[in-house]
């Protein structure tokens, strides 16, 4: 039982501790601000989590990315707003309930809906992800050149709803990454005589800008037009807030299902919860007997998408922790936040770093606690609070944080400009229908996968023909291919490419 | 500025399958020539064949034939339900300034150091989200520099940028 070494090296670090609980307040909080994203928040806490250790730093961030999908459904029950994508489907419900004056129901039906999803997401990664570690531990440069490929393409073609652009989305991330000196000849490529970009594109004014600075100008139309502001909070209205025992056994299965959707899409790079929670909804509303009832503001509704957000959380670690592959935005960024502590990830990271991998599952099991207790008490408390800050002016503080964040990593005010570049740029794709979490995480893997396939090169002696003397190369081939083809097909249906 | 956006035939920019990939095939066309152009050695890369130049030409002629597709669907599809939503100017010219006050203070930060430049551009900042209250301004401006200026200089220990002018050493401590 691994995972209660993982506590003990937990309970052993009182700052990883503090950081936990830390970590459960800013992402509820963060996720329940409409348009504020915990990737965005994430962002900006980046450079200050350099100086902490590796365990409490990434403990934070894991957890503010857990919380956060559950902050979301905050202001979607309340505001009729999502906090975040993942909370839309909790709407169709959640929002119903509050006008019946039953938002404290609402709140807590989602609260114990995500811990649940949460931890069977999280126990799945736990007992899962070292047996696929063991497995991918025999893969060599070609295998992981493959896997590479795969991942590109199925991010490429799922994450968006046009499959060229999210394609073009990977590349561009890709391109990006091969700006500096060259890995294997030490030679510069798209430095354009500018010194500081010798050592390349640094993650944080990359993520500062993509997701931060053009989060900012999304939704400057929306705060200038005050949709966030007038919602109303209908907490004390009426006094049907209670949820009984009954109410939450009628949901059990529901919630058993919808966390095992959550859970299996969690494992697809590039899917993430708002997929999840709007499958799982659509399923569950095609089981119900009284389909016709979904949609007018009952518990079963608000159960099914989140317990299926939150599931999704645990297991988009997999691929990160066995391939080295983040499978979401949160993810990406996580592997960067491993990189700068000096962590390779990857299936020798449970040779290397085993106690701090399991220290972290730690975190995200005593995370998924704090933010259920928390949200199950102060949830409609935190609504309120969140009813009175004003987002025109909640977001200059936003700009100015992310300024300050972009200048942090490596103190030089070149990335700052860069990052205000990023975010221009980031708008611009982002307003034209291309793919922001595709462009990152390509740019995260991509010096990888360049590095594989040149090694792979090197050690064949019939060119990419080593590729197939491969059969798992070949199968992460094919896979991608045919994740690839489906998507074709059923785009051509939308004729949206 | 005005009549310039007013010559441009918004409905050409409807679809921005085309616009968009007219961009990046100029882009990466232009990245391809320069990588094609520039000078490596193939000192550690066996016979050359994988050196350098060979994941950008890859990528690069990649986003080329992406684009040309993109150009050539927004022909051919006309429903491609991307356009542009309430195209309301006074809203672009607000994110336009919003994008030079971020320059603007990237460039006083270099020049003045930290705090003053953060004491002049919250409130421009916060004029731009339309917080109108000038009073109100100037407090948020100066609690809020104050509370960066000690959370992330004093107790993260994040080094402040040095002034480009030492006079403004003064006060930026």
């Amino acid at each position: 039982m691994e995972i209660l070494n993982g506590f003990e090296y937990l309970f052993s670090n009182t700052s990883a501790l503090i950081f936990v609980f830390l970590g459960a307040v800013v992402g509820m909080v963060v996720g329940a601000i409409p348009g504020l994203s915990a990737a965005a928040a994430i962002a900006m806490i980046v450079p200050a989590t350099f100086y902490l250790d590796p365990l409490s730093a990434l403990g934070f961030l894991y957890v503010i990315g857990k919380s956060g999908r559950y902050g979301g459904s905050i202001s979607a029950i309340l505001f009729n707003t999502p906090g975040t994508a993942a909370a839309a489907a909790t709407m169709q419900d959640g929002y119903p309930m509050t006008q019946k004056g039953q938002s404290g129901k609402a709140l807590k039906i989602a609260t114990v809906a995500s811990v649940f999803g949460d931890f069977i997401g999280e126990f799945i990664l736990i007992f899962g992800v070292a047996y696929i570690a063991a497995w991918t531990l025999s893969f060599g440069p070609p295998e992981y050149f493959a896997v590479y490929f795969a991942a590109f393409v199925i991010i490429g073609s799922v994450i968006g709803k046009s499959i060229i652009k999210g394609i073009v989305s990977t590349l561009l991330g890709a391109l990006l990454s091969l700006i500096g000196m060259d890995p294997i000849t030490g030679e510069s490529r798209y430095t354009f005589y500018i010194y500081e970009l010798e050592n390349g594109l640094n993650l944080v004014p990359l993520l500062i800008g993509l997701f931060v600075f053009s989060e900012i100008l999304f939704q400057f139309n929306k705060v200038l037009s005050s949709k966030i502001k007038e919602v109303s909070v209908k907490l004390d209205i009426n006094s049907d807030h209670s949820l009984s025992f009954s109410e939450i056994k009628k949901c059990f299965m529901i919630m058993v299902r919808s966390s095992a959707i959550g859970a299996f899409i969690g494992m697809m790079p590039g899917l993430g919860s708002a997929v999840a929670c709007f499958v799982a909804y659509g399923e569950e509303k095609r089981r119900s007997k009284n389909s016709k009832l979904w949609g007018t503001g009952i518990v079963e509704g608000v159960a099914a998408p989140e317990s299926a957000n939150n599931a999704v959380s645990g297991p988009t670690m997999i691929p990160l922790l066995t391939l080295g592959i983040p499978g979401s935005t949160i993810a990406a960024i996580l592997i960067g936040v491993f990189l700068i502590h000096g962590i390779q990830v990857g299936p020798t990271i449970f040779a290397t770093s085993k106690e701090l991998v399991y220290g972290l599952f730690a975190c995200g099991l005593l995370g998924i606690l704090t933010y259920g207790i928390i949200g199950y008490f102060f949830g409609p408390l935190l609504g309120r609070i969140i009813a009175v800050l004003s987002p025109n002016m909640i977001y200059p503080f936003v700009l100015i944080t992310g300024f300050i964040a972009a200048y942090s990593a490596r103190q030089s005010l070149f990335d700052v400009g860069l990052a205000i570049l990023f975010g221009v740029i980031g708008y611009l794709l982002r307003l034209t229908g291309y793919s922001l979490p595709a462009l990152l995480i390509a740019f995260v893997l991509a010096s990888n996968a360049e590095e594989a396939f040149r090694q792979s090169l090197l050690l064949s002696q019939k060119g990419i023909g080593i590729f197939l003397d491969r059969p798992i190369a070949i199968a992460f081939f094919v896979v991608g291919f045919i994740v690839l083809l489906f998507r074709i097909k059923t785009q051509n249906k939308s004729m949206d490419i | 500025m005005v009549f310039f956006l007013k010559m441009i035939n918004l409905n050409k920019f409807k679809n921005f399958n085309f616009s968009s990939g007219l961009i990046l095939l100029i882009v990466s066309l232009f990245l391809l020539v320069d990588i094609r152009f520039t000078e490596f050695s193939d000192v550690t890369t066996g016979e050359g064949v994988v050196g350098p130049k060979t994941a950008p030409t890859f990528l690069n002629i990649g986003i080329i034939c992406l684009s040309i597709l993109l150009i050539i669907s927004s022909f051919s599809n006309k429903n491609t339900g991307e356009h542009l939503e309430n195209f309301d100017l006074t809203l672009i010219f607000k994110k336009i300034l919003l994008i030079l006050i971020a320059f603007l203070y990237l460039f006083l930060t270099n020049f003045i150091g930290y705090l003053i430049s953060t004491l002049l551009i919250i409130p421009l900042i916060l004029y731009i989200f339309e917080n109108k209250n000038l009073k109100k301004n100037l407090i948020v401006s100066v609690s809020g520099a104050l509370i960066y200026y000690i959370f992330f200089i004093k107790i993260l220990g994040l080094h402040n940028p040095d002034p480009y002018y030492e006079i403004f050493n003064i006060v930026s401590f």
